[in-house]
C-alpha cells in the first residue's frame, strides 16, 4: 500500500520519501513510539517501496512484489518476532539473521529484515547484531521496531537512524473520525481527547463493549461519595473486581481453547510448560486490565482538578456532573484521592490482594470527600 | 552503488582526525614511532566514540607498505583492504557473536601462522566483553605470550564484565566521550564538505542530541539531511527529530512555576502532547533544565558542566536566582516521580500535568491558601498555615537566631506526620499518638498518653527515630531531635510551654526520679535526651 494510506506521521514519511528519491535509505532504522500509531505500518510500506517495480519512491500496493510483502511471504522481507516461553528474541534468532543476511536476495533489489519489538532482544541477541547493524551487506537494510526503546541498549540504538513516531494530535483524529467513520462531532472530539493521539485506541474505544465499559466504569468512580455508606462503598469495589473477573474468564475461556488445540501435538510436558506460560499471561493481563480501570477513574478526578484550575476537561460527556461536583472539593483533596488511585495500580502491580486493595482504594477516596465537605460548609 | 551513512563514509583514516581522544591517538602513534607497540590492546569507553576506528588505524599504521609509520599512506595495497575490511592479515572478528571455546580455539590454532604478506597478524575483537568466561579463559596463554608477529586489538563498551586476568595483559586505553564543542567543530567541518547548509545553531542542537557520541550525531545529521531535501537546515527541524521540547518550553514552564500560575503550564502541557513530543523525553529534558540551574548557582567550576550556548545560560542564571536549593531538588524529584509514572501509565498527558500542577504550588502564592503537596492531615484540613511553612522551607536560616516555638511546632506537626508517613507507616501511627509538648533550641519533647507506652518505646528505637528527624528537619529546615516521654495519667493540667525547668520540675514529680534525687541528695541540672 502507498505512503498516502497511512494516517498521520508525515514528517516521517517525508523523510523517508526524500531518502528514496536521492537514493541515501539508511542501513538500519529504529522505529520508535507508542503503539497504535502506525510504525509497523510504514515499515511494511518502506520494504514495498524498496522492491516494487512500479511505483517510484513509493508503493504500488498491487504488483506481485507489493503483495507477497503485505501477507508477510516475501523470500526478500524477512520478520524476526519475539518467541517462546519467555517472549524474547534470542542470539539464535540473531544468528539466523546473520547467516540469511549475507546472502543475496533472490529475486529484489533490496533485502529488508524487520525486527518486531526490538526490545524484547536478550543482551546476547543485542551484541550479537551489533556488527551487522553498523556495516551490514550493501544490498540489505534493517528496520528494528520498538516501543519501549528506553530498554534498548544505547550500542544498538546509536547504529540505527532512529524515527520517532508521535502521536497524532487529537484534531487529526476527530477529523478521521468524523469523515471516515461518520461519527458526530461531539463524540469525535471526546474520543480524540480519550486516545491521546494513538489512533487505534480511538478505533478501539469506539466500540460497543468498550464504550459501554467505559460507562459502567466512570460511574462507578462517581459513586464512590459518603464515607458512612459503607456498604455502598464496598459494592463498588465489589463491581470492579466483577468486571475484572468477567474479563479474566473470558480470556480464560480462550485460553483454554487454545490449549485445546494443541493437546495431542505436544508432549505432557511442553503442555505443562505451555499451560504455565498460559498462567501467567493471563493473571498478567488481569492485573493490566485492573489498571486500564483504574486509569479511567484516575481521569475523571484528573478532570475535576483541572477544571478546577481553569484547563480543559477531556471526558466531555460528563461536563456537568464534574463541574458540579468540582464546586464541593478541595483541589488538596483530589490530589490526593488521585495519589491514593495511583497507590492502589502501584499495589496491584506488587499482586497485592486485588479485593482489598480496590476496597481500602474506595473507602480512601470517600474519606477525602468526606473532609472536603466537611471543611467547605 | 548503495548509499553509505555519513558516520562510515566520514570513519577517521588517520590519527590525527580521531576527535576528542588525543591522549590516545598520541600515545599510540609515540608508541609507533618509538617501536614500543605492545601485543595487546584494550580500548573501551562508550559507544560511537572511535574505538573500532582506532583499532583499525593501528593495524592500518603497523601493516602500511611504509611502516611501521604514524601515518598510514592510506594508498598502499594492505591500507585498502584494511579500509575495505578485506586484508587477510588483519582479522575483525564480531565477540559478541563469536563468543564460544571453540571460536577460540580456532583462533589459536591460527594465531601460529605466518602474516600471509604484511607484516602482522592483526586480530580485533569487537564487543569482547560478550565472550564466555571459558573462552575467555582460553585465550590467556595466547594473549600473555603470542608471536611475534601478532597483534591483538580488544575494544569493548562494558569493560568491567572483561576478566581481570585478561585487562591485566592489555594495555588499556579508556576513550573519553566527546565533548559538544568538539562534536560542533567536526560536524561543521563535514558539513562544509558535504557541501550542506546547516544552521550554526543547529550544528550545536545536533552535537548536544548526540551526548559525546560521534556516530549519533552523524545519525542525526543524516536524517536532517534527508528531511530538509537541500534546505538548509535550523534548530528546530533538529528539535522536531530528537523529539526534544523547544528551550522556549522550560523557560515558559519555569516562569509559570515562579509565579505560580497553573493554569498557564496546564496549558504548556497541552500544547506539548498536541505536537506530539516524547513526554518521558520531556521530562529528562527538565531535569537537565532545573540541573544546570543547579550548576550555575554552585558557580565556579560548575558552569563549565552546563553545555548551552552563551544565551541561554545567561537566561537560566536569572531565572536560578528565583529559586533556593531546596525548592530545585523538590522540582527534580516531583519531575522524576511523573517520569516513573510515565512508565506505567496508559496516558501521557495525566501524570505529567499533575506534576507540574504541584511544581506551580511550590512557590507560596501570596493570595493563596491552598498548597498542594502540602495537604495537611486531619485535624488541620481547614488550617491555612501550610504557606507559611513553604516559606520556611524555601529559604532555611539555620542558626540559634531562629529558634521555633512551640506554636509554631504544633501547628505544622501534622506535615511532620506526613512526611513521616511517606517514609514509613508504622512510625506515623506511632508518632501521630504523641502530641509536641516542649521544644528547646534542638529537642522537640512529645509527650505520649501514659498507657501508650509501647508507642513511646518504638519513637525512641533508632530506625524510626532517624525517619521522624528527618521529617523535623524537612519540615522546619532545622537539626532537631525528638525526645519522647510519657504522660502522667493526670496530665489534663495545661501542657508545659517553653521553659526547660518546667520539665524538669515534672521530672522530678516522677517516682523513679524522685526517688532517685531523694537517696543521693541530688538535683536535676539538665535534662537531655537519651542517647542511642
Amino acid at each position: 500500500m502507498p505512503f498516502s494510506n497511512v494516517i498521520g506521521q508525515e514528517r516521517i514519511i517525508k523523510l523517508i520519501k526524500n531518502s528514496l528519491k536521492d537514493g541515501r535509505i539508511a542501513h538500519a532504522y529504529l522505529f520508535v513510539g507508542p503503539d497504535g500509531i502506525g510504525k509497523t505500518m510504514v515499515a511494511k510500506t518502506l520494504a514495498q517501496a524498496l522492491n516494487c517495480p512500479r511505483a517510484d519512491s513509493d508503493a504500488c500496493g498491487r504488483c506481485p512484489d507489493c503483495r507477497r510483502i503485505e501477507k508477510l511471504s516475501h523470500p526478500d522481507v524477512n520478520w524476526v518476532r519475539p518467541a517462546g516461553l519467555s517472549r524474547q528474541i534470542g542470539i539464535d534468532d540473531i544468528r539466523g539473521l546473520r547467516r540469511q543476511i549475507s546472502l543475496k536476495p533472490y529475486q529484489s533489489r533490496k533485502k529488508v529484515y524487520l525486527i518486531m519489538e526490538a526490545d524484547r532482544m536478550t543482551a546476547q541477541a543485542s551484541n550479537a547484531l551489533l556488527k551487522t547493524l553498523e556495516e551490514p551487506p550493501a544490498d540489505s537494510i534493517l528496520i528494528l521496531i520498538s516501543s519501549h526503546p528506553s530498554s534498548l541498549f544505547p550500542t544498538i540504538v546509536s547504529r540505527c537512524q532512529m524515527m520517532r513516531f508521535s502521536p497524532l494530535s487529537p484534531k487529526r483524529i476527530e477529523d478521521y473520525l468524523v469523515k471516515k467513520l461518520n461519527l458526530s462531532p461531539n463524540k469525535a472530539r471526546l474520543l480524540s481527547l480519550l486516545s491521546e493521539g494513538r489512533l487505534g485506541k480511538a478505533l478501539s474505544l469506539q466500540e460497543k463493549a468498550v464504550w459501554e465499559e467505559r460507562e459502567k466504569i466512570l460511574n462507578l468512580g462517581s459513586q464512590i461519595s459518603h464515607q458512612d455508606d459503607l456498604e455502598k462503598l464496598l459494592q463498588v469495589a465489589e463491581k470492579m473486581l466483577e468486571l475484572t473477573s468477567n474479563f479474566r474468564e473470558k480470556l480464560e475461556e480462550r485460553l483454554k481453547d487454545e490449549l485445546r488445540e494443541v493437546e495431542g501435538v505436544f508432549s505432557k510436558e511442553q503442555i505443562g510448560e505451555i499451560k504455565k506460560e498460559k498462567m501467567a499471561f493471563l493473571s498478567g493481563e488481569t492485573r493490566r486490565k485492573v489498571g486500564e480501570i483504574l486509569d479511567i477513574i484516575i481521569g475523571y478526578y484528573r478532570d475535576l482538578l483541572v477544571f478546577k484550575e481553569g484547563g480543559e476537561i477531556i471526558n466531555l460527556d460528563r461536563k456537568e456532573e464534574i463541574e458540579k461536583r468540582a464546586v464541593s472539593v478541595s483541589s488538596q483533596a483530589v490530589s490526593k484521592i488521585i495519589k491514593s488511585i495511583e497507590e492502589t495500580k502501584g499495589f496491584i502491580e506488587r499482586n497485592v490482594n486485588l479485593r482489598l486493595s480496590l476496597e481500602a482504594m474506595t473507602m480512601k477516596i470517600a474519606e477525602e470527600l468526606e473532609y472536603a465537605r466537611g471543611s467547605s460548609s | 552503488m548503495a548509499y553509505i551513512v555519513l558516520a562510515r563514509k566520514w570513519r577517521p583514516q588517520t590519527f590525527e582526525e580521531v576527535v576528542g581522544q588525543e591522549h590516545i591517538t598520541r600515545t599510540l602513534r609515540n608508541a609507533i614511532l618509538s617501536k614500543r607497540v605492545a601485543h595487546a590492546y584494550i580500548f573501551s569507553g562508550p559507544r560511537g566514540i572511535g574505538k573500532t576506528t582506532t583499532a583499525r588505524l593501528l593495524a592500518k599504521a603497523l601493516n602500511c607498505v611504509k611502516g611501521p609509520t604514524a601515518k598510514p599512506c592510506n594508498q598502499c595495497s594492505s591500507c585498502e583492504e584494511i579500509t575495505d575490511s578485506a586484508s587477510l592479515d588483519v582479522l575483525e572478528i564480531d565477540g559478541a557473536s563469536n563468543r564460544g571455546i571453540d571460536e577460540i580455539r580456532s583462533l589459536r590454532e591460527n594465531v601460529k601462522f605466518a602474516p600471509s604478506r604484511d607484516r602482522f597478524k592483526v586480530y580485533i575483537i569487537d564487543e569482547v566483553h560478550m565472550l564466555t568466561k571459558e573462552a575467555f579463559n582460553a585465550l590467556l596463554k595466547t594473549l600473555e605470550e603470542p608471536p611475534e608477529h601478532v597483534k591483538f586489538i580488544f575494544a569493548t563498551t562494558a569493560p568491567h564484565k572483561v576478566l581481570p586476568t585478561i585487562l591485566s595483559r592489555c594495555q588499556r586505553f579508556d576513550f573519553h566521550r566527546i565533548g559538544v564543542l568538539n562534536l560542533t567543530e567536526r560536524l561543521k567541518f563535514i558539513a562544509k564538505e558535504e557541501r550542506l547548509k546547516v544552521e550554526e545553531r543547529a550544528l550545536f542542537a545536533i552535537a548536544r542530541g548526540g551526548e559525546g557520541s560521534m556516530r549519533d550525531a552523524l545519525s542525526i545529521l543524516d536524517q536532517l539531511v534527508s528531511f530538509s531535501a537541500g534546505e538548509k537546515i535550523v534548530e528546530e527541524e533538529v528539535n522536531t527529530i530528537l523529539g526534544m521540547v523547544g528551550e522556549k518550553h522550560f523557560f515558559d514552564l519555569t516562569k509559570a512555576i515562579i509565579k505560580g500560575d497553573t493554569l498557564s503550564a496546564i496549558r504548556l502541557v497541552d500544547a506539548i502532547i498536541s505536537e506530539g513530543k516524547d513526554l518521558r523525553l520531556f521530562c529528562a529534558n527538565l531535569i537537565e533544565h532545573f540541573r544546570n540551574m543547579i550548576m550555575l548557582k554552585v558557580g565556579g567550576e560548575g558552569v563549565e558542566l552546563v553545555d548551552l550556548p552563551e544565551e541561554s545560560i545567561k537566561r537560566l542564571k536569572g531565572e536560578a536566582a528565583h529559586f533556593s536549593y531546596e525548592e530545585i531538588d523538590k522540582v527534580i524529584a516531583t519531575v522524576s516521580l511523573a517520569e516513573e509514572a510515565l512508565r506505567r501509565s496508559q496516558s501521557g498527558r495525566i501524570p505529567l500535568e499533575l506534576a507540574v500542577i504541584k511544581l506551580t504550588r511550590l512557590k507560596p502564592a501570596p493570595n493563596s491558601t491552598e498548597l498542594g503537596e502540602k495537604a495537611p492531615s486531619p485535624e488541620s484540613r481547614e488550617e491555612t498555615g501550610a504557606a507559611e511553612v513553604k516559606a520556611e522551607t524555601a529559604s532555611p536560616v539555620p542558626g540559634p537566631e531562629n529558634t521555633l516555638s512551640l506554636e509554631k511546632v504544633r501547628e505544622n506537626w501534622p506535615q511532620v506526620l506526613e512526611q513521616v508517613k511517606e517514609k514509613k507507616i508504622s512510625a506515623e501511627a506511632f508518632l501521630k499518638e504523641g502530641k509536641p509538648v516542649k521544644v528547646s533550641e534542638r529537642i522537640v519533647t512529645v509527650a505520649f498518653p501514659a498507657e501508650l507506652g509501647f508507642h513511646k518505646e518504638s519513637v525512641e528505637r533508632n530506625e524510626i527515630r532517624q525517619i521522624i528527624e528527618e521529617a523535623l528537619k524537612e519540615v522546619f529546615a532545622h537539626d532537631l531531635m525528638i525526645h519522647p516521654i510519657l504522660k502522667e495519667a493526670k496530665a489534663s493540667q495545661p501542657e508545659s510551654t517553653d521553659k526547660e525547668d518546667e520539665l524538669a520540675g515534672r521530672l522530678r514529680e516522677e517516682p523513679i526520679i524522685k526517688t532517685a534525687l531523694d537517696t543521693f541528695g541530688g538535683k536535676i541540672v539538665q535534662v537531655k535526651k537519651k542517647e542511642g
